[in-house]
């Protein structure tokens, strides 16, 4: 599922062993997060909310026409 | 080793579990069938590793109510649970059912028919306990969501 934490990560000037550290995950789930390929559950994405000082919504939300077009591709 | 917080690992290793709990059953099928080939239809049964899958199987079981209750939860209309005694019918009613099986079969031993019956009881009244317990938990998380 398509997300905005990349561009957040890198705009609060973390890398993403410093997210994973800060939300007592490993590396690799960060990357997988964001390259959209595993769904985090909802206690994560809040810890990941915390550390990039984002809400749910500027981070996880998705239109839901597009998320209706991306799930007829 | 180190204790595993990252939620992604712990999927992963609950799917490797369930790769290895797969290995394992089949592993003990295999043995126990073969000491049958090779030992004689009883010793198969009488091997501690039948019992190891039995219980495993009986346990999983068990623990795989949960699963059950939701699911008939979810396709069936809400509705308060039977009354418990009449779980318990039912269960003497197997019993007594089983216990005259085997009479009937083997009018020499009614002390085994008996505690063949109890045995049915037991087991089925304990399933039954336990779908009932789940099943009134569930009814009364529903009603608190009303």
């Amino acid at each position: 599922m398509c997300n905005q934490v990349k561009k957040s990560r890198i705009e609060s000037g973390m890398t993403q062993l410093q997210l994973a550290e800060k939300t007592g995950v490993t590396r690799q789930t960060i990357s997988l997060i964001e390259k959209g390929k595993y769904n985090p559950t909802l206690n994560l994405c809040l810890a990941i909310c915390y550390a990039v000082n984002k809400s749910l919504d500027e981070l996880f939300w998705i239109d839901r026409r597009k998320n209706d077009e991306k799930d007829q591709r | 080793m180190k204790k595993i917080k990252d939620e992604r690992l712990n999927l992963v290793t609950l799917k490797n579990v369930r790769i290895a709990y797969l290995f394992q059953t089949v592993g003990i099928l295999a043995i126990v069938i073969y000491t049958q080939f090779t030992s004689g239809p009883n010793a198969g049964f009488e091997s501690p590793l039948f019992l190891v899958l039995i219980l495993s199987s009986s346990l999983f079981l068990f623990l795989q109510m949960r699963v059950s209750a939701d699911i008939e939860a979810s396709e069936k209309k809400r509705k308060k649970p039977r009354p418990y005694y009449l779980y318990v019918i039912l269960s003497l009613a197997f019993g007594v059912l089983m216990g005259l099986i085997i009479y009937l079969t083997d009018r020499q031993n009614p002390i085994s028919a008996l505690i063949s019956g109890i045995v049915f009881f037991v087991c089925f009244l304990a399933s039954y306990s336990v779908m009932y317990y789940l099943k009134k938990k569930r009814s009364s998380d529903d009603d608190d969501l009303d």
